[in-house]
């Protein structure tokens, strides 16, 4: 995600909030969380090949407001990151180059929301969704700097869960959330997207959240 | 938690402070520091990996550009450069930031700066591998389909994998038989010294089999075979000779030709006076046949056919099925006959049907189709088969060879098969060998189906001439990096 784009997204939370604010609430409720979940990616066979598995571990973290309307405005960046291999793929077979692919995905999300029922209820459902820019980059063993790639793809996603106080001030969530972005993968010829016909770099995940605030 | 919006506000700031950088310019007396053992162990992984070494940025200021202008254009980077050790290398500023930020980012919201002539990440550059072949100065081939990149990843293939020559025979022993042999007047008894080629080691020359001549070793009485062994596996950084494609590999020679020499010695065994009519050399089909059936029960994984006709064969044909479905890849050469009414030439032409088998064609040195070239829509790839009228002899295929005076019928009656020398040539026959060295470099490499390896060749290639598959250049140029480096998750 480029500079300005973080920038436009900064400016357009904080139209946002501002809009909320001037809407009459007067206070904010305010937290941050931290997650850690399992992503089935939507590319399963470019995964599986690549890595032996569709499945990878997320860790996220971030920050958001409840405006007293019950919407929920959240920040959220999350990391992941695995070693596997690069293959050749013929015909749905899969042959193991052995050389090592490191591929590391920084998602930054924006995301909004209604959060049901009242603040001093023990359990508040939530659902919502917004707008993602996944950061990308691939490297490996002898990759030079051309190709090593680094890029950024835009995504939207869609989120729900359920939340429980556990305190005044410490909440626990657990979070589903499904995030489509196309045309990432199988755009070069040597993606193994293009011999799976996959290009979606999204997925569907379940995390556990901790929650800081309310 | 309920805060007040101008305590928000408050917050924000703060964070903002916080996070900005603080990077101060250095001044130049700035004496040079050694890597710390962390700095070391990002450089070792950046070696490994590639790329650039992590968290460093070279960024050269306008000339003129005062320290406190500096300051501000490094305040322009946001992320990851507080704390930052900074050194200066000339006129050059090098930041090192302690959480390995970004540094392509880095560089480009630098380089934005009306202060920085350019920033660049501090990029780790790749060694190629040159061989010290003293003659690899004259393989422009082998840059050409970036072989040497390729080596970087491949040494060569491996001595498990075999490739199998189907041609007129390597010379596998140092040997010197007597022939009874007309040399123009009378028959002789003549001793004629055939040695192994010194620039491919002994321990991967396996013993092979003879189909047309003899019982005896497989011994190359034309220089062909010899030839385009040597461009599929000739030792290479060896200090002597030329290079070779996949210089670990193992050969099989499988002599399936009678050139000129073995039919005077045939006539010579016959007491036939006189000399062998040039024209009346060849490779038989039913050689050719048994060799690459041969070469499959023997279990090569590649079958190199640098030969070609214009007849269709189904014994061919299904020698080739019967090859692919044993685990063989098969290269064969299009032919040379593009300026003699462009005939479809088997058994390349079945390559076009036959997954695992791939017909070639050649390219100059310009990447351009070499003029002798067929094409036809049966063409699968090109790699480079050299070009007179593109560079003279310099244009052609170098290999440490047989030298060809030892064995000119036009100037010797007594030939001599011991001597190389670097032997310059061109055709789709020195084309096609370097597909065969590349299929063996894949096979080492993990892919192990024939249609495999003739499809990461083909998906690989350098488009040439018309975009996509076309009949002059089939899916384009040979590209062995490409080939070996295969496919990642998004590049």
């Amino acid at each position: 995600m480029t500079a300005a784009r973080i920038v436009r997204s900064g400016v357009l939370a904080s139209a946002l909030l501002l809009w909320a604010t001037a809407a009459g609430a007067q206070a904010l409720e305010v937290h941050g969380f931290f997650d850690i979940g399992a992503e089935k990616f939507t590319a399963a066979d470019s995964f599986n090949a690549i890595f032996g598995s569709s499945v990878g571990v997320v860790f996220g973290g971030g920050a958001g407001v409840v405006l007293p309307q019950n919407i929920f405005i959240d920040a959220r960046a999350s990391r992941f990151k695995k070693d596997g291999h690069r293959v050749f793929v013929n015909n749905g077979d899969v042959f193991d180059l052995g050389i090592t692919d490191t591929v590391t995905i920084t998602p930054f999300e924006i995301s909004a929301g209604y959060r049901f029922g009242r603040t001093r209820d023990t359990v508040r459902p939530y659902a919502g969704g917004g707008i993602s820019w996944y950061k990308y980059e691939e490297t490996g063993q002898f990759a030079t700097s051309t190709e090593a790639t680094q890029n950024t793809f835009r995504g939207f996603h869609l989120l729900g869960g359920a939340e429980f106080r556990v305190s005044k001030w410490l909440g626990v969530a657990g979070e589903a959330a499904w995030a489509t972005v196309p045309n990432a993968l199988g755009q070069e010829a040597t993606s193994v997207g293009a011999a799976f016909n996959e290009t979606d770099l999204g997925g569907a995940t379940f995390r556990a959240k901790v929650i800081i605030g309310r | 938690m309920r805060l007040r919006f101008p305590v928000l506000l408050l917050l924000a700031g703060l964070v903002t402070w916080l996070i900005v950088d603080r990077v101060q310019a250095q001044q130049p007396a700035t004496p040079p520091f050694l890597r710390t053992p962390d700095q070391i162990r990002a450089l070792i992984a950046a070696s490994a990996n590639g790329g650039y070494v992590p968290g460093e940025t070279l960024v050269k200021f306008r000339d003129g550009t005062a320290p406190v202008d500096q300051t501000r254009a490094l305040s322009a980077v946001r992320r990851g450069t507080t704390g930052a050790a900074t050194r200066w290398i000339g006129d050059v500023l090098l930041i090192t930031t302690p959480d390995n930020a970004d540094a392509p980012t880095i560089a480009a919201t630098l380089a934005q700066q009306p202060e920085v002539e350019w920033a660049q990440p501090n990029y780790v550059r790749k060694r190629k591998l040159r061989p010290n072949d003293p003659a690899y100065s004259l393989q422009w081939n082998m840059d050409l389909i970036n072989l040497p990149a390729a080596w970087d990843i491949n040494h060569g293939a491996s001595s498990a994998v075999t490739v199998a020559l189907v041609d007129s025979g390597v010379n596998t022993i140092n040997t010197t038989p007597t022939f009874p042999l007309w040399t123009g007047r009378a028959f002789e008894n003549v001793a004629i010294p055939f040695r192994v080629n010194p620039d491919i080691a002994a321990s991967r020359v396996k013993a092979g089999r003879d189909f047309v001549f003899w019982g005896g070793a497989v011994l190359d009485l034309d220089g062909h075979g010899t030839q385009v062994a040597g461009t599929i596996l000739q030792d290479t950084n060896n200090n002597l000779g030329t290079a070779g494609v996949a210089y670990q590999a193992s050969l099989l020679p499988l002599k399936v030709c009678l050139g000129y020499w073995d039919l005077q010695l045939l006539l010579g065994a016959a007491n036939v006076p006189g000399f062998a009519n040039p024209d009346d050399t060849g490779c038989p089909d039913d050689a050719i046949g048994q060799a690459i059936r041969f070469a499959a029960d023997s279990g090569a994984q590649v079958i190199n056919v640098s030969l070609s006709g214009s007849a269709p064969s189904p014994f061919l044909r299904d020698a080739l099925n019967y090859a692919v479905s044993h685990g063989s890849f098969i290269a064969m050469a299009v032919g040379n006959e593009f300026e003699d009414g462009n005939p479809v030439e088997y058994p390349a032409a079945y390559g076009a049907q036959i997954d695992g088998a791939i017909a070639v064609g050649a390219v100059n040195r310009s990447s351009k189709r070499a003029p002798y070239s067929n094409t036809g829509s049966y063409m699968e790839i090109v790699a480079p088969g050299g070009d007179f009228n593109d560079g003279g002899i310099d244009g052609l295929i170098t290999q440490v060879g047989l030298d060809f005076n030892d064995s000119d019928f036009t100037l010797v009656t007594k030939p001599r098969f011991d001597r190389y020398a670097l032997i310059s040539a061109e055709g789709t026959s020195v084309a096609t060998p370097h597909v065969s060295g590349v299929a063996a470099m894949l096979y080492a490499q993990g892919i192990t189906s024939p249609a495999a390896i003739e499809s990461a060749i083909e998906r690989t290639a350098t488009d040439l001439g018309t975009r996509g598959r076309d009949s002059e250049y089939g899916f384009g140029l040979v590209n062995a990096r490409a080939a070996v480096r295969g496919l990642g998750l998004v590049k």
